[in-house]
């Protein structure tokens, strides 16, 4: 293990998706870069989430959709990304929510397309006439987080990077300033 | 003095229902020991329930749920009055528990045990979860008694997978606790204790034996059973590896085995399992760390695990004899190479970077890790949650890796659940206010860009739930 840890221009603690895509950007520019931790990739909220990939309210909403689309390509391996989202609901306060919300992200010019009953049902067939509409995201869409998190940790491999998995960080020492 | 943080207002603490229904003992499990153990309760003063998913239904059988039962039940398990009448007359003690003013809920099946602990602090008390056919409940208790039992450690070879091929507590169960067994001939993989039991077992009802297979050069069982079985008229046949089960609509009809002399085909309707046992103790497994003194375990569930030398023994030679497409997770159809080469599931495709990945390429990442397999195979996160091949999976990882690698862990619920079932009908309105957000930061879903501009109170939707 001493091998891999040695002589790193840049340690990053923490392997989840930050902390990976953050180490993947660095060696695929040819940084030389070393990922710890604690435990496995993506063990925490990186590998246990929605796998949502239609974050209108982030800064990085642009790049989110401008990435996405070509990221199994980009990393060499699967992360299970599908394009789109449909949200349906059985509550009509919650469904005039989601309108909103479609067309608050129309304006900012991502497309929302809103379904009444009847589409609902055929584009969600387990549903049936309970539910009242929807809408449907003809933007972003998800992915399976584990596998993205370990694409990020087979392509930072693949660009010369490392990565240390059950090996806890338990301090920082410093020498010379540095 | 430093004034209190304030608190985020979508904190779960004191959000979370109390228990409907308190008990000073809940026992999980109806068997001998979980019996006794309520009684003696019950007798001591105390408020005890005592539940039992058995009878399951009739659906759940046929997934193995809770035992390996493989598809070899008669039609007595359609009907749900029978199953419980046959529950009660072969185990006379729970009129005894009765008696003594046990509550006993039958058909009730705990899936999910929750304590506060270093990664939860919002429980009101600790809580199990309980779900019969109708609906999901949580009760609180003091003390939790599993007496749960002991399940099958299952082996996978060709042709596995198919109806007729099950496990010696499932074989146990169906023929003597549910009187419901359908097999005529069987051949008992295993010459340990448990498969000499289930020989002389199966012998007694009847039910004809057709071999007793052993990879070993020497039955492993006790003398004393040996000479049982010997009196009986059985022999194990020792060396003997399963090459496969044949079959055909109604499951298996032939078993090849093949011994130094070479392969003979047996005539039989079900293959028993029998090389191993390990206690069932998934609803503690999948709580994390307890508070001392509120679990016990009792009966079969208190037995040490399993004999890891006999099972990688099996499993070892079962595997030198099948090819690596042999299925060893049956709910994701995960095979022994796609296993060990720590592949992906079928549906996606593999890029040959991914093709290149392996068992030592992950371990050069760090001591291997039973559950990023599973992930990354999905070997083991099917509905059965992994109690049919976990073990399997753990041994063939070990044995393809040379270094010891655990089982990996369960996840609560650890009994499939219908949704309908699980459905919190009464979930409070605190609760629902938050499901979906994060420390109610009021610009959380708001486009960063019309933050702090005139567009940010626009929409009108202030609040949460706006995450897509």
């Amino acid at each position: 293990m001493s091998d891999r840890l040695a002589g790193a221009s840049v340690v990053v603690v923490g392997g989840g998706v930050t902390g990976l895509s953050a180490a993947w950007w660095l060696a695929r520019s040819g940084v030389d870069v070393v990922v710890v931790d604690k435990g496995i990739v993506g063990w925490e909220a990186s590998g246990r989430n929605g796998g949502g990939a239609s974050h209108y309210q982030s800064p990085l909403f642009a790049e989110e959709q401008r990435l996405w689309p070509q990221l199994d390509d980009l990393l060499g391996y699967p992360t299970e990304y599908v394009r789109e989202r449909i949200i349906i609901q059985r509550d009509p306060a919650l469904l005039d929510h989601y309108r909103a919300v479609g067309r608050m992200c129309s304006a900012m010019g991502y497309r929302v397309d809103d379904l009444d009953s009847r589409q609902a049902q055929a584009a969600v067939p387990l549903t049936d006439a309970t539910c009242l509409g929807g809408i449907h995201l003809r933007f972003g869409g998800h992915a399976n987080p584990q596998r993205t998190v370990q694409a990020y940790a087979w392509a930072l491999q693949d660009c010369g990077g490392r990565v240390v998995q059950h090996c806890a960080v338990t301090g920082i020492a410093t020498a010379g300033g540095r | 003095m430093t004034p209190a943080a304030p608190r985020d207002a979508f904190d779960l603490t004191g959000k979370i229902a109390a228990p409907g229904e308190r008990f000073d003992t809940v026992v999980v499990g109806a068997g001998p020991a979980g019996t006794a153990a309520a009684i003696d309760a019950a007798r001591a003063g105390r408020r005890v329930l005592l539940v039992d998913e058995n009878p399951v239904p009739a659906t759940a059988m046929g997934g193995d749920v809770p035992l390996f039962y493989g598809g070899r039940m008669t039609a007595a398990v359609q009907h749900p009055g029978r199953m419980i009448e046959t529950l009660c007359l072969t185990n006379p003690d729970l009129e005894a528990a009765f008696d003594a003013g046990v509550d006993v809920r039958l058909g009730t099946a705990a899936w999910g045990l929750y304590a506060n602990g270093p990664a939860l602090a919002a429980l009101p008390e600790p809580l199990l979860g309980l779900a019969d056919a109708e609906g999901s409940t949580m009760v609180g208790f003091r003390e939790l008694v599993l007496a749960t039992g002991a399940r099958d450690v299952v082996l996978g070879f060709p042709g596995w997978d198919q109806p007729g091929m099950m496990g010696a507590q499932g074989f146990h169960a169906l023929l003597t606790r549910y009187q419901a067994l359908a097999s005529r001939r069987i051949v008992i993989l295993g010459s340990g204790a448990l498969a000499l039991e289930t020989a002389l077992l199966a012998h007694t009802h009847g039910i004809d034996v057709a071999a007793i297979v052993e990879v070993g050069d020497k039955p492993a069982g006790p003398a004393h059973l040996r000479d049982a079985i010997a009196a009986a008229g059985l022999a194990v046949a020792v060396a003997t590896v399963v090459l496969r089960a044949e079959g055909g609509i109604d499951g298996v009809a032939r078993v090849v085995l093949r011994d130094p002399g070479g392969e003979r085909i047996v005539t039989a309707d079900t293959i028993v399992l029998a090389v191993a046992v390990e206690p069932a103790t998934e609803l503690r497994d999948a709580a994390g760390a307890l508070p001392a003194g509120l679990v016990r375990l009792v009966g079969d569930a208190a037995l040490p695990g399993a004999d890891a030398g006999y099972i990688a023994a099996w499993a070892a030679a079962l595997a030198a004899v099948s090819p690596p497409d042999t299925v060893v997770c049956q709910c994701e159809g995960v095979t022994r190479g796609d296993l060990t080469g720590v592949q992906p599931p079928a549906y996606l495709d593999r890029p040959a970077a991914l093709a290149a990945r392996s068992l030592a390429t992950l371990h050069a990442d760090g001591p291997l890790d039973p559950d990023q397999i599973k992930r990354l195979t999905r070997a083991g996160m099917g509905a059965c949650q992994g109690r049919r091949c976990r073990t399997q999976v753990a041994a063939l990882l070990t044995a393809a890796s040379g270094v010891a690698v655990p089982v990996a862990t369960y996840r609560n619920p650890v009994r499939p659940v219908p949704l309908g079932v699980l459905a919190d009908r009464d979930e409070p309105a605190a609760l629902a206010a938050g499901w979906d957000v994060w420390f109610g930061i009021p610009t959380q879903w708001t486009p960063y860009a019309d933050i702090g501009t005139d567009a940010e109170f626009a929409s009108g939707l202030g609040g949460g739930n706006r995450h897509v």
